[in-house]
């Protein structure tokens, strides 16, 4: 699964209140980013860190259509500008 | 707001009556780029960025073609809208999952439009206890939950948790057919929990549970250690050991291979006599270390089919939780009276085991479902959806047993209906 797939799974999930499958995939993503970031997407870091500063305190929160938010409106675009 | 309150005052005075005792939350209006929503209780109560998208796919999870549908939790009445607009509906149940949220969600929008649609009904998720189909959920409504309408709340928490969780389990097949395969002999042999039951008929049997607040009772526990029966789940026999007391009875059942985790530590010499009942699905490597005698049992799972025709046993029940099967030994070997003690289901001072038990991590901040119960003093505690899912089991279990006197423990954990609190 590509980081968008992955971003798709979360959002869909906790759009439809599916919380425990959403934060599964969440934690699943956030893994494959982490690892991203220190290789191909690395250079881009800094444009990617404030979005996913809001969504860990959102997920924090249990915020979560705001994580969803963050995730499909603010991180998804910048990684599809990564290609 | 004004005409929104009215038609419900009209048209359902009953609702009507019911938001006048409630305050309306304080929330704050949240906008980005023409768009806006609300945030009440530090939640988002819709998408900030697009609630319309939102809301159309949470109404997709009714087919179009649907006359009737169910919408739980109001928010900004998106998802309401979403359904009116659909020509074949011909009924939408609306159901309040927070009246002081709804209240809260007048004074940032309209409500009276489809507030006013002949088609809608509204009611209170009070007055209701089981989820109804099809549905949609407004979802940060399920997180808003008020405490009138937990029960509801967690029905449908768990019937939209359903299809993700039989995935999970379909993962874990492979690992409980290996044990099961690996235990075929040791089944022929070992004791049947047919044998155990009636064996304690009218007695007090203490189930002793993992949860935080198991410790609050150790000083319970050893005073009337000479006049109760214990049996105890696996995961804590580091605590009980600690203080100098040995369960009369241990179960074991989960088909995870960390469960020899439960026996790191232990003086397994001194468990000796202590029989350990068990489902075949347990780790052979539990099973083997086991020093006393060791007693199977059978759930109602189809793969115990087959099983039960060769080597018949008795069955325990268990809806996800050791602590269901050893409520169900308690009550087969006949007790009039089962304390449960550290039956929590929820994290008692962001504990998710009592001190010393295997795998016991402090939780300071959301996990897993993040969701909440209720305890026995009406406050609200931090937990996760699977463990809510085992307490609303136990509470139907219960239910079902009324030939038996419940107790809970302790007031700090899941406030569990049909039990009696423990006299001091």
């Amino acid at each position: 699964m590509n980081l968008h797939q992955h971003i798709h799974a979360v959002v869909h999930a906790l759009r439809l209140g599916r919380s425990a499958e959403g934060n599964d995939a969440l934690a699943e993503f956030l893994q494959q980013l982490s690892i991203a970031l220190t290789g191909p997407l690395g250079s881009q870091a800094p444009l990617l860190l404030p979005a996913l500063r809001a969504l860990l305190q959102a997920q924090e929160q249990g915020d979560f259509l705001y994580v969803a938010d963050l995730l499909e409106y603010e991180l998804a675009p910048r990684l599809q500008d990564q290609g | 707001m004004e005409r929104a309150r009215e038609i419900i005052r009209k048209r359902w005075p009953a609702v009507h009556q019911a938001l006048e005792e409630v305050q309306a939350l304080r929330t704050s209006k949240v906008e980005h780029q023409g768009a806006f929503t609300f945030i009440a209780e530090g939640i988002h109560v819709t998408s900030l960025y697009n609630r319309q998208a939102e809301a159309k796919l949470q109404a997709r999870q009714v087919p179009e073609s649907s006359s009737s549908a169910w919408a739980y939790g109001v928010a900004l009445g998106d998802v309401q809208r979403e359904f009116l607009g659909r020509k074949a509906l011909r009924r939408l149940n609306v159901v309040i999952m927070n009246r002081a949220l709804l209240k809260s969600s007048f004074e940032h929008v309209e409500h009276g439009d489809w507030l006013a649609d002949t088609r809608v009904e509204l009611m209170l998720g009070s007055s209701q206890t089981a989820v109804q189909r099809p549905y949609a959920v407004a979802a940060a409504t399920l997180r808003l939950a008020e405490n009138e309408a937990v029960a509801l709340r967690d029905d449908i928490a768990l019937d939209l948790a359903l299809p993700y969780q039989k995935r999970k389990y379909e993962e874990r097949e492979v690992q409980i057919t290996e044990y099961l395969n690996a235990n075929m002999e040791r089944i022929k042999h070992d004791g049947d929990v047919h044998s155990l039951f009636g064996t304690h008929a009218g007695k007090r049997i203490a189930v002793l549970a993992a949860g935080p607040t198991l410790q609050q009772n150790f000083s319970w526990l050893v005073t009337h250690r000479k006049d109760i029966v214990t049996v105890a789940v696996s995961t804590v026999l580091g605590p009980l050991q600690k203080i100098g007391m040995q369960p009369d009875y241990v179960v074991a059942i989960d088909a995870k291979p960390e469960l020899i985790g439960h026996l790191e530590g232990i003086d397994l010499a001194s468990l000796s006599s202590v029989p350990l009942i068990y489902y075949p699905v347990v780790s052979p490597d539990f099973l083997q270390r086991w020093p006393g005698p060791k007693i199977c049992a059978y759930g109602s799972h189809p793969r115990y089919n087959a099983l039960k025709a060769q080597h018949p046993r008795g069955d325990l029940f268990c809806a996800g939780t050791v602590t269901h099967t050893a409520v169900d030994l308690a009550v087969k070997m006949g007790a009039s009276d089962v304390t449960l003690v550290g039956a929590d289901f929820c994290y008692v001072d962001g504990q998710s085991h009592t001190q010393g038990a295997a795998f016991h991590v402090s939780r300071t901040g959301p996990v897993g479902g993040n969701t909440w119960v209720v305890n026995g003093h009406g406050n609200r505690v931090m937990t996760n959806l699977a463990l809510v899912g085992y307490y609303r089991d136990l509470e139907r279990y219960i239910a079902e047993h009324r030939q038996v006197r419940f107790v809970n423990a302790s007031r700090d954990g899941a406030y569990i209906s049909g039990t009696h609190w423990l006299e001091p």
